[in-house]
């Protein structure tokens, strides 16, 4: 058993800086990601955002070297390629790293496990070839392996247009866009080891890879786990913790940030990060009440905005009953 | 040598992204040696097995319990079970979270797999 005061699950935008957010602010705190690799969707993401506290657009990539070398800096204890994979009464993680399992008491649990992204059912949707834009991504930003030379993408929200940007950019053909609007019935993929051809609406094209890029569901898994409090809300992306206006959820003790508490963007994430991370360092011990003024200031001046732009988005990736 | 899409054959991978617009020349080399059913491969190091798997043109990495069906990465996050192998004889590896290390035997996982190398098995 080891004892910390802050513990964040999920090395992403939110956790990264809810890490830094409760470290800076004094709590001793360790940070726990099953990949290898920090930084989450930052790893593997190369358009520029735009980000407020930022005076230009931002590398995803070039952030979350940013955010990892301050959490070090900050003193956080990090856990890379440690899956928490359970979460237990009196805030116990279990915790698998490297091939040994042990477990983290910690006063506080801030939950940043992020999302996933959404599958679709179609008739050859199993077969090889087929892959979430993330996995797209990761293959073709992260380690620099173009999986097909021409691709289907599925999809037609941001998402959709951002993996068929990287697409060209890593020197792959885009030969289709297609928004299926929940139809799976629209598209069908062929081929014997792997995808040869992707059919949209009945026609054919020749195609070796087709990308999902359907939008993102809540990764909730550990809150659910917990058994904190969730709304189902099907435009945020499915089951979200309640969470009060420190982004606590219905446990005491337990927080969550990011898109795992609704699916939305980077900056909400990095925002909601900020606040939680300073609201569970605040209550263990008084900080200074103008940061969390300014965190709360920040995440409420971008959030609403924000949040309510990624649920219109949502209804077009659900599937009707 | 590279083509006209800027992808290198070389360092026996067809599908590398050797130069990109924003990441810039691909550095380093591929110098982790690995099989893939007994067929040499080489990985850049601290890469997933399942970017090796993919960059040498890899497409099945399992067949399916249940009806055969072949199946590659999906997800590359570690939580579909699509890219399943057997590594050094032991069964339901993911390939797209687990590093490559220099002499791996990686088979094919068929089915549910099982314990053992199908290479020791082979008289």
């Amino acid at each position: 058993m080891r004892d910390v005061q802050v513990a964040v699950v999920g090395a992403g935008p939110a956790g990264l800086s809810a890490a830094l957010a409760a470290a800076r602010a004094g709590a001793r705190t360790a940070l726990f990601d099953e990949h290898v690799r920090l930084g989450g969707q930052l790893r593997y993401r190369i358009t520029e955002l735009a980000l407020p506290g930022y005076d230009l657009p931002v590398r995803p990539f070039a952030l979350a070297t940013e955010l990892v070398g301050d959490a070090f800096a900050a003193g956080v204890d990090v856990h890379a390629g440690a899956l928490a994979w359970g979460l237990f009464r009196d805030n116990t993680l279990g915790v698998i790293e490297d091939d040994a399992s042990y477990q983290v008491r910690a006063e506080r649990i801030i939950l940043a496990t992020g999302s996933t992204d959404l599958p679709f059912p179609f008739a050859g949707g199993s077969l090889s070839g087929v892959l979430t834009a993330r996995g797209a991504q990761i293959l073709m930003n992260e380690h620099r392996v173009l999986p097909g030379t021409r691709f289907v993408v599925l999809g037609g929200g941001p998402e959709a247009s951002e993996v068929a940007a990287d697409i060209r950019l890593a020197g792959g053909e885009v030969v289709a866009i297609f928004d299926p609007k929940g139809d799976g019935n629209a598209v069908e993929a062929a081929g014997e080891r792997g995808i040869a051809s992707v059919a949209l609406q009945g026609r054919a094209h020749a195609a070796d890879v087709a990308v999902l890029a359907l939008g993102r569901q809540p990764d909730a898994a550990l809150a659910l786990m917990a058994e904190c409090a969730a709304d189902y809300a099907a435009d945020f992306g499915g089951w979200v913790p309640v969470r009060d206006d420190c982004l606590q959820t219905t446990i005491p003790g337990i927080y969550a940030a990011g898109d795992d508490a609704g699916t939305c963007d980077v900056a909400v994430a990095l925002a909601e990060g900020k606040l939680a991370g300073l609201c569970a360092a605040a209550s263990l011990k008084p900080i200074d009440e103008a940061l969390l003024r300014e965190a709360r200031a920040a995440y409420e001046a971008i959030a609403g905005a924000r949040i309510a732009a990624a649920r219109r988005l949502r209804p077009i990736y659900v599937q009707g009953g | 040598m590279a083509d006209a899409r800027g992808l290198s054959a070389t360092d026996g991978a067809a599908r590398r992204v050797s130069t990109h617009p924003i990441l810039g020349p691909l550095t380093g080399t591929a110098g982790v040696r690995l099989t893939f059913d007994g067929r040499p491969l080489l990985a850049r190091a601290g890469e997933p097995l399942a970017a090796a798997l993919v960059a040498a043109g890899v497409r099945v990495f399992r067949t399916m319990p249940q009806d055969g069906e072949p199946r590659g990465p999906f997800c590359m996050v570690g939580r579909c079970s699509d890219c399943l192998v057997v590594v050094d004889g032991t069964p339901n590896v993911r390939a797209c979270v687990t590093p490559v290390r220099e002499g791996m035997r990686v088979e094919t996982q068929h089915g549910l797999g099982g314990w053992g190398s199908a290479a020791e098995e082979a008289p």
